[in-house]
């Protein structure tokens, strides 16, 4: 190639490349802020706590250019987006009692688990309301979790919690969902997954990574062990809600279904 | 914004490589240079201990133990439906607020309120001005009523497990408007079943056998088997009520708080080896395409 046209090639890429960066960008909405009453009871544990934000920022990778500007980087206002998604990271961290005869996982194997820096992705928010999350991954894509505004309102901090590690599944073993058993509630969309099976001794507490789980086994897993070994703290909503998905996805969205249920079926608790 | 960012910058990268083709070549690295600086910080693998947090401010309103019992306290012995509903304005929003701890407090709330003759068509008059989408709100009204183990709850319990499901709609990434009303049935159908009366009984069994919704039927056998003790003799009238499909749903051991682990994982070892199946062999696996969008 001649010289002159080499030269004309990259400044055409270059004004191409300019005019990508310089575009403005799309309308900049966030999501409606909503008052729940179990996110503020959350809230009040923690208190806006700056070692866990400091902490959580970059281990679960949520960043300032996604998180700013309307969506609450810098807030302690647990009806915007960031501190809803600092209220569910805390629970993923600290919510379980891990004591012998406790939860099926971890604290430790859930915050592991869900985290963006460990697995090479990151959390964004994003107006829309077709999902509650969705992940993208692969070869020419930003691997990253959009976390959608159905996710921030009316949602407990603990099924966000759960769709944090549905959603950090998806990328970390690149799987998608399955057909979708009889009665399932997806139309012909598929949204069920399988099972693979274990007992409750199968893996010790900290040995959880590179254990293949479904996208909705690991939220079941998380969401009964919250519902039932959640933490003195934890509000009691947060755990009803909790117990009540697991069992839904269990029947509803499992292929091969696990054999037990979440819970005792008692009214109150 | 971002995303053009980034491809800008990926862009940019191909370009200087691909100018860096009729480049000359680079200069050998002297040995022991300074590698260039990380672009992120170090990473703290674990978490601050949670003994160190800030201690709470309360900036907004907790839950208050004595307040519950100053409000049950002074309804009279037999409040009429009308002050029995005005001390739950009160009273809700603090079970609302409640966390795992202050769980018996509100029990003691409920065994209070279960004395109130008024307290049924009080409960039922709340739950019906809840907000459709207040889930949590919903399933905690459903939960004491049922809790108050009162027969005259049937009929609003009934009304609520028989109520129109929404349609079906597609959502792979989350809870459906369908999922979440069928949770507020099984907890409604929960309360039938607690209330262990031949007529409650027999209205959980109407729901085994014809409910339009599997979780809420499975749900039902759940607390069918439950509050009848796990017997025997009622996992054989279910299998001999149920169609073949639905028989798994009725021994499934529960894991919950309180538990012996030695007896959930014998019992789930034996269903698994009368029901159990494997993962069927995934559609696509781990590996063979380039990317998703989920």
């Amino acid at each position: 190639m001649r010289p002159e046209a080499k030269t004309l090639l990259r400044t055409s890429a270059l004004t191409l490349v300019l005019a990508f960066v310089l575009l403005p960008s799309g309308a900049g909405a966030v999501c409606t802020n909503s008052i729940e009453t179990d996110e503020q009871a959350l809230w009040n544990v923690h208190a806006c706590w700056p070692a866990f934000r400091d902490w959580f920022r970059p281990y679960f990778n949520l960043q300032s250019d996604h998180w700013d500007e309307g969506w609450g980087w810098t807030s302690c206002d647990p009806t915007q987006a960031f501190p809803k998604m600092w209220n569910s990271a805390y629970l993923i961290s600290y919510g379980l009692e891990d004591w012998y005869l406790g939860p099926w996982h971890s604290d430790a194997d859930y915050y592991r688990w869900a985290s963006g820096n460990q697995h090479g992705f990151r959390y964004e928010p994003e107006h829309a309301f077709n999902y509650y999350a969705r992940a993208f991954w692969g070869a020419f894509t930003t691997d990253r979790v959009e976390m959608e505004c159905l996710s921030f309102n009316n949602y407990t901090a603990g099924v966000r919690a759960g769709v944090m590690l549905h959603e950090s599944t998806h990328i970390m073993w690149e799987m998608q969902h399955q057909s979708n058993p009889p009665g399932s509630h997806c139309g012909s969309e598929p949204c069920s997954d399988d099972w693979y099976f274990h007992y409750l001794n199968s893996y010790s507490y900290g040995s959880l990574a590179g254990r293949r789980h479904s996208m909705i086994q690991i939220q079941i897993e998380y969401n009964c062990d919250l519902a039932e070994f959640g933490e003195w703290w934890v509000p009691y909503t947060i755990g009803l809600v909790a117990q009540n998905e697991a069992n839904s996805y269990m029947t509803n969205r499992i292929r091969n279904p696990p054999g037990w249920t979440c819970g005792q079926p008692r009214p109150l608790w | 914004m971002k995303n053009r960012i980034l491809l800008g910058l990926g862009l940019t990268s191909l370009l200087v490589t691909a100018g860096a083709f009729g480049a000359p070549a680079p200069q050998d690295r002297a040995v022991g240079q300074t590698p260039p600086p990380l672009l992120t910080p170090l990473l703290t693998p674990e978490p601050p201990k949670w003994e160190d947090r800030r201690s709470s401010s309360r900036m907004g309103q907790a839950f208050e133990a004595s307040r519950l019992r100053q409000i049950m306290a002074d309804l009279p012995p037999a409040a009429s439906v009308d002050q029995v509903e005005l001390a739950l304005f009160d009273l809700l929003p603090q079970v609302y607020r409640a966390t795992n701890r202050d769980l018996p407090v509100v029990a003691e709330a409920v065994a209070s309120l279960r004395r109130q003759p008024g307290a049924v068509e009080a409960m039922a008059r709340q739950y019906r001005q809840l907000p459709a989408e207040a889930i949590e709100r919903r399933l905690v009204v459903l939960g004491m009523l049922g809790e108050m183990k009162r027969s005259d709850a049937v009929a609003q319990l009934r009304e609520v497990v028989w109520a129109p499901l929404p349609p079906v709609e597609s959502q792979p990434e989350g809870l459906t408007e369908r999922d979440l009303e069928e949770m507020v049935q099984v907890k409604a159908v929960q309360g039938l079943a607690y209330l262990a009366t031949s007529q409650a009984d027999a209205a959980v069994r109407e729901v085994i056998k014809n409910h339009e919704a599997l979780h809420v039927r499975v749900s039902a056998i759940d607390a069918y088997m439950w509050n009848n003790g796990d017997s025997l003799e009622t996992a054989a009238e279910l299998y001999r009520l149920l169609p073949a499909d639905l028989h798994p749903y009725v021994e499934r051991p529960r894991f919950h708080r309180g538990m012996n682990r030695e007896e959930f994982t014998r019992r789930l070892r034996t269903w698994q080896e009368k029901w159990g199946s494997q993962p069927q062999p995934a559609l696509t696996s781990i590996h063979d395409h380039n990317g998703g969008e989920k």
